[in-house]
Formats: structure tokens, sequence, C-alpha cells
């Protein structure tokens, strides 16, 4: 037998051992830069035609308010298991996910003039973690589920037939369109949201 | 013999263990704001009765004081995946054809803005 046929099953044993994976999302479209800085007085029309349709929008007393994003999430995982140290039931994750950002934020008054403009962008690192954990890797270590939700004009109807506390703060949510807006990922645990008891 | 089967014993390990994956999601109301479809919107002339008739019922309508919003929005969303013994990765792109039109308190058209995701042939 040949040393490459003797080294086939130790290839097999470390490929059944140790696997790496990656996911990449991209939402929306790149924004142009520093759009925010001149934006002011601009008409509704004007920002329309350069930007295109919000992805977000609320009215609001003095007019409407629009917010457009662009996201870029990556997530990464890796997992060894510790066989070859003799513990066959364990196996070792690590997970990490970066985000790249960017919400441009214009408020408009009734006579469809840019009222305010304000942006952020952020390239961050947004979560991650180590396990050790049995056989399978379980316990997830990194979650961005919360950043790839569809956008909430989806819901619209049906949100109304939500658990009781959520359908009860439906007046004041801010994803109905007219009480303002919320950005991605905005945790639900504090603000108008935390009457919601997720 | 060996020496010379094991490239190929490789190869077939990999085919039978690699796969791949393709996604794609739409959400959301059915995307015919096309430019043909527009053509004849006039500022002030067009009606909110005009575009719902070429539309259809919007994502969302939404009130400020005397105006009105009609916003139409699908979201697509278009993955791949490469699944492979060691390594494993997925690719999702998602965009958001929109449309948006405002009238005033005499459901006069006033301003409105559409955008669509470049086809595969642009």
């Amino acid at each position: 037998m040949t040393d490459g046929i003797r080294r086939l099953p130790l290839a097999l044993l470390l490929a059944g051992l140790t696997a790496c994976s990656q996911a990449f999302y991209q939402l929306g479209e790149p924004l142009p830069a520093a759009y925010e800085r001149d934006a002011g007085g601009r008409t509704l029309a004007a920002v329309l035609a350069e930007l295109g349709p919000p992805q977000r929008l609320s009215a609001t007393p003095a007019g409407f308010v629009m917010g457009w994003e662009h996201w870029r999430i990556a997530e990464s995982g890796v997992g060894i298991s510790l066989g070859f140290l003799g513990a066959d039931a364990l196996t070792v994750d690590w997970g990490d996910a970066r985000v790249d950002g960017d919400f441009l934020l214009l408020s408009f008054d009734h006579g469809h003039r840019v009222a305010s403009a304000s942006r952020v962008q952020w390239d961050n690192d947004v979560g991650g973690g180590a396990a050790v954990q049995p056989l399978l890797g379980v316990a997830p270590l990194v979650d961005v589920d919360d950043l790839l939700r569809p956008l909430p004009q989806h819901g619209w109807g049906a949100s109304n037939l939500l658990p009781m506390p959520a359908a009860q703060n439906l007046p004041h949510r801010p994803d109905q369109g007219g009480t303002g807006l919320e950005q991605r990922g905005t945790p639900a645990g504090a603000g108008q949201r935390a009457l919601e008891l997720h | 013999m060996f020496r010379r089967l094991q490239p190929a014993l490789l190869l077939t390990l990999v085919a039978l263990l690699a796969g791949c994956a393709q996604y794609r999601n739409d959400r959301g109301v059915e995307v015919n704001w096309q430019p043909s479809a527009l053509a004849g919107l006039s500022r002030g002339e067009t009606t909110r009765a005009d575009v719902l008739a070429r539309l259809g019922p919007p994502s969302q309508v939404i009130a400020s004081g005397d105006e009105t919003v009609l916003y139409y929005l699908n979201e697509h969303a278009e993955g791949e995946g490469l699944l492979l013994v060691l390594y494993n990765r997925f690719e999702v792109d998602t965009r958001y054809d929109r449309a948006i039109f405002f009238f005033d308190a005499d459901d006069r058209l006033t301003d409105y803005s559409t955008w669509l995701r470049p086809s595969d042939d642009d």
C-alpha cells in the first residue's frame, strides 16, 4: 500500500473533524458619498430623483421622515472536533460577525424641503464567541437574524394579528409609517417597543 | 496502481461530498412600475385613483396632514452557496424594488419616484 493511500483515511478524518462556514449578505444599494452635507433645503423631487424611493418612511407632525440604507453583513464560523485529543464527544466552535452599515435619514417639511439630514456609517464587529460543545455545535455563537429581517412594510397588515402586547402597541410602533421609523437591528427591549414585552 | 487511483479517489470523494445551493426569495407587491407603465404620469394632473388603477394596491398608505403617500415595495433576495468538505460559503444579495407617490389634499400627484434593480442583462 502506498503512502498516499495510507494518508487518505487521515485526510478524510481531518475533513470530517474540521469545518468552516462563511455567509455574506448585502441589503440595498450603496448611497452617494457625503450626500447629507449639502442636503439641506433640497426639494423632495430632487432627493427622490437622486436617491430613489426610501426604504423606510413615516409621516411626522412636521411632514415626513425617510431613511435609505445599505448593509453588508459577514458571518463566519469554525468548528473543530477534539477527537484527535481523545475527546470524541467535544467540539470547539468559534464565530464572528461584522457589519458595514450606512444609514441616511432625511426629514422633510410640509413644503417638501429637506429640514434636516443625518447619516451614520460604521464598520463594526457586532458579535462573536467561542464554545466547547458536545458532539455538535448546538448553541449558535453568532446571530445576525435581526439584521436580516424583511422591511416592515411587508408585515403592515399582519401586524394586527401580533400577540396582544405588540398589537396594543401598534399605534405607536415605529414601523407602521405613522409614528417615526427605526434603524435595522434596533433592540426591542428598550424604548417604545419595550411595551411589547419581547 | 494505487498511486494512479489516488487522484481519482479524491476527485470522487470531493464530488460526492461537495454541493451547491441557489436561493431566491421575493416578498411584496408585484413589480409593475416599469417606465413604460408610468408613461403619462403628470404632476398636478394624475390622480391617486389613476395610480391605483395602474399599479394596484400599495404596500403602504401613509398620511401626513392633507397629504397621502402610496408606497410600493418588492424585496428580492438572491443567494448562492458553495458546500465543500471543509468550507461552506453563502452569499445573499437583497435589493428593494420600490415606488413612491405623493398626493396633495385634492388627490393630485405632487411627487413620485421609482427604483428597479438592474436586470441581469444590464
